[in-house]
């Protein structure tokens, strides 16, 4: 919690340093046509990594984790060699087509079992049994193998990506962003939970629910509004919004506020995870993070383009994931990362931060379904930014042209 | 069933909220928060809140794993005061004000509340 009490509210001028995107009204379209979530599915995300673990869940050879991509009904199995190496394969049984693997994390002894037939695959994938192979007329085993999925880890997180040529290696993916936000520890954070929901909104919708904080004082005026905007910040200003290529962070701030009753138990007997003074760090922050070195930084919300963002504080940070279902749907997934407890009372405040950060999002995301039903009519035709709502008109700026950059590659390649 | 002393020494007062707030796990605190009046959160507020420096001391001197059990059963009703707050402290409902449900979420992976944490 800062102690700094009369921070300056920052100005208006934040997308005045990115010209080329404008400040007019933006066209909904992209909001809510199925064509153009078509299009979108070849243009960006076959295009996309996708992160769906941590290398902290693969501790000893043989552990292992399955995931079905969703939106893409395909099955990864990850899991940690003799060697020590994390591999991902297409979680299908090559005999015909069943599940390799159907547990969902746990810990194999060295083959992978298909429970059809009883084909059994090794850690690197190999198929090291078929069941009476004298039957299969000669068939070439070490052909059958699972097939690799395209896989490489940043900063400890696992990414896949859903084609077998992917676009961009997981560095260019990153870009700048991965580069300035390396360093930052996150595998320290070695405690989370987990959970996900669907949405009736479109994925750049969820994306841009916590990309402005323009709402907080009026949509959270009981749950956060109090921390994040005391003191001179009624309107949800930003310290700054940062764009790197497609993607982006924005830079917040707070001040001490009066906590409410249970907040003070958290925060001053049991160490809650929350915001704390740069002067507790046992690290530098990488040039990504708190760009600006405020001194009233609190969280910065760093999204790497399309759907993976990260509200991150000085110890703790969430994973928000979107995947597009439809055009008015998607799935959001929430994964929150905590230090571990140094001893049982500070359990107490790992939940408090648990439980109010799941009834803040609770409060955001009911208000995605009525954007979405009246994007739905056809009759909104248009958005209106803030300068402080500069990431989500940065969102739709990339969107827009990544699409029609995709339009000329295709009328290139028809020629 | 819980026995008649389920708490430490000196906790005493909130021995009655043990059979309907220690629970299992943040998803079945959760639950028992949607499905109680705010009437009978509250009163489980109000006795909890006067202890919480204490109850935070005495967990203090334990890691986590090796509480007694009735430290154990200590924590998960500070563990439950935690997820009612909300519901008393900004919402005056169990629910969050015109708020997406949460029975629409689902957990797939939870921090358990007495494991050793490393």
């Amino acid at each position: 919690m800062n102690k700094i009490s009369n921070p300056p509210v920052p100005g208006i001028g934040l997308t005045a340093k990115y010209p080329e995107i404008g400040t007019g009204p933006v066209d909904t379209a992209i909001y809510h046509d199925p064509g153009i979530l078509a299009k979108e599915m070849e243009a960006i995300f076959k295009r996309s990594w996708y992160m769906i673990g941590r290398v902290e869940q693969l501790d000893k050879p043989g552990d292992f984790f399955t995931y079905e991509l969703p939106g893409f009904r395909l099955a990864v199995l990850v899991c940690k060699d003799r060697d020590g190496n994390v591999n991902a394969f297409h979680n299908v049984c090559t005999h015909r087509g069943n599940l390799a693997e159907h547990r969902t994390a746990g810990h194999c002894n060295g083959l992978f079992t298909c429970r059809f037939h009883g084909w059994s695959f090794d850690l690197k994938g190999n198929l090291a049994r078929m069941r009476d192979e004298e039957g299969f007329f000669g068939a070439d085993k070490s052909k059958m193998g699972l097939k690799k999925i395209p896989m490489d880890i940043w900063e400890g997180f696992i990414f896949v990506a859903s084609v077998d040529k992917p676009y961009q290696t997981l560095a260019e993916f990153l870009g700048g962003q991965g580069r300035d936000t390396a360093g930052y520890p996150w595998g320290a954070c070695t405690q989370s939970y987990q959970f996900e929901t669907e949405i009736g909104c479109n994925w750049k919708l969820a994306v841009d629910s916590p990309s402005e904080v323009y709402h907080i004082p009026v949509l959270h005026p009981t749950s956060a509004a109090p921390t994040m905007m005391a003191a001179g910040n009624p309107h949800g200003r930003l310290l700054d919004v940062e764009l790197r290529g497609p993607h982006r962070t924005n830079s917040h701030y707070s001040v001490l506020a009066e906590p409410k009753p249970v907040q003070k138990l958290a925060y001053f007997h049991a160490q809650a995870a929350q915001n704390v003074v740069q002067s507790d760090l046992e690290y530098d922050f990488p040039p990504g993070i708190n760009s600006t070195r405020s001194p009233w930084w609190t969280v910065d919300l760093i999204t790497f383009f399309p759907a993976l963002s990260f509200t991150l504080s000085a110890h703790m940070y969430t994973a928000h994931q979107i995947w597009p279902l439809a055009a008015n749907r998607c799935l959001y997934q929430q994964r929150v990362f905590v230090r571990p407890a140094q001893n049982a009372a500070q359990r107490f405040g790992q939940e408090n931060t648990m439980v109010e950060y799941r009834d803040v999002v609770m409060e955001d995301l009911s208000t995605l379904e009525r954007i979405q039903r009246a994007l739905d009519t056809g009759q909104i035709k248009q958005f209106y930014y803030h300068d402080h709502e500069l990431a989500l008109r940065h969102q739709h700026y990339a969107v827009t042209d990544i699409l029609a950059a995709y339009d000329r590659e295709q009328a290139g390649s028809a020629i | 069933m819980l026995s008649e002393r389920s708490l430490p020494p000196s906790f005493e007062t909130l021995e009655v909220f043990t059979q309907d707030w220690v629970l299992p796990d943040a998803v079945a605190r959760m639950t028992k928060r949607q499905n109680s009046r705010i009437e009978d959160i509250k009163r489980f507020y109000a006795a909890m809140l006067p202890q919480g420096v204490a109850a935070l001391e005495y967990l203090r001197r334990y890691a986590l794993g090796a509480l007694p059990p009735e430290g154990e059963n200590l924590l998960k009703l500070m563990l439950a005061l935690a997820e009612v707050a909300p519901a008393v402290e900004w919402y005056n409902s169990p629910n969050v004000t015109d708020g997406f449900s949460v029975q629409r979420i689902r957990y797939l992976r939870q921090i358990p509340d007495n494991a050793a944490q490393a």
